[in-house]
């Protein structure tokens, strides 16, 4: 989305001697900065909901009117959790490969735009 | 006319076809060209005679053409992208009929950004826009972005982009084409001036012949052939 956003102001840097190597360095910095903000934004989220699932549960049950979690059946009277680092460590992991990977094709379509063919048609 | 014998750049038996289905169009059949350090060149001729696609052959921003293309005495055929990005970075620079500011950036940051793409200090390239823009009446206008300058004051702020890294041949591709007689005099006297104030050489695409007697010499494109007055 942004490269596309961005197409004629590439094209612009590159009539200005902007190599493709820094426009790919440039858009795969902000690709991965995005990445990074949403995974900490999902981190912050995701420890603000496991902190209050309780209270969470028992809006919705008061919202619904129905019994989300019923105690005579799964014998506890909470709902429980346990956050084990190393799974948050590898989810991390893995949501910031995935980051980096999906900055590749935009980084890539943005370095090779052809100055000419962009401006022509402006 | 400040023309020295130095040759900045120079065209040899350049060639460029473009195949529409079966037809083939020849859009430059063999110019011939050679630019000298200071001097100022209007190329004459009705839309779409091929001017643009002389100044794309010149300013190294397309392939596909033939012959001999010299920028500072270096041979561009058969040089890769990245070399011709270098050259483009080093000794040109491009004005176009529709300013192609960066529409987020303001006047002052339009013009710092090609010299830090150059690997200017920040420090040193803003004071160089800073004076360039004041030297062409912007001096109040450096914290505006484009949208809020005038179309003149726009085409300012690009003159003073494809002059910021002293480029020693500056392409400009109906420069004034988008302006009001008025002001495209104005703007192209400004940019007549600081082209001899620095130095540089200038191709000045147009069809306008009044503006075209202003430059140090003319030269005439039909049918793809280059023709001097």
């Amino acid at each position: 989305m942004l490269v596309r956003a961005k197409t004629r102001d590439i094209a612009i840097l590159r009539t200005m001697g902007a190599s493709r190597s820094s426009l790919l360095r440039i858009f795969m910095t902000v690709g991965v900065l995005i990445g990074v903000a949403g995974i900490a934004a999902g981190l912050i989220l995701g420890f603000v909901f496991l902190y209050f699932r309780q209270p969470i549960v028992d809006l919705i049950q008061l919202i619904t009117g129905q019994q989300l979690w019923d105690p005579s059946i799964r014998f506890l009277t909470e709902l429980p959790s346990r956050t084990d680092p190393f799974e948050v460590l590898a989810i991390v992991s893995l949501a910031l490969l995935f980051s980096f990977l999906a900055t590749l094709y935009p980084a890539f379509k943005a370095a090779s735009t052809d100055p000419v063919q962009v401006l022509r048609y402006e | 006319m400040n023309s020295s014998n130095e040759i900045i750049a120079s065209l040899i038996d350049v060639r460029r076809s473009f195949q529409q289905g079966d037809v083939t169009i020849e859009v430059l059949r063999g110019v011939n060209l050679n630019v000298h350090a200071g001097e100022l060149i209007a190329l004459l001729g009705p839309s779409g005679t091929g001017k643009s696609t002389l100044l794309q052959a010149l300013g190294l921003l397309e392939g596909g053409f033939s012959g001999s293309i010299k920028i500072d005495g270096e041979e561009t055929h058969g040089l890769g992208p990245d070399a011709h990005t270098i050259i483009r970075r080093e000794k040109l620079g491009f004005v176009y009929q529709f300013h192609h500011l960066l529409p987020d950036f303001n006047a002052l940051e339009n013009v710092t950004l090609p010299q830090m793409i150059a690997g200017v200090d920040q420090h040193a390239a803003t004071q160089r826009a800073s004076e360039l823009l004041t030297a062409l009446g912007l001096g109040a206008r450096l914290e505006h972005r484009p949208s809020q300058l005038s179309g003149g004051e726009q085409q300012r702020v690009a003159v003073a982009r494809a002059l910021a890294n002293k480029p020693r041949l500056v392409l400009a591709d109906e420069p004034t084409g988008n302006l009001d007689e008025h002001t495209a005099d104005v703007v192209l006297g400004e940019f007549m001036a600081m082209i001899r104030n620095q130095g540089s050489a200038a191709v000045v695409a147009t069809h306008n012949e009044r503006l075209a007697k202003k430059m140090d010499r003319i030269v005439r494109l039909h049918d793809g052939v280059l023709t001097c007055d």
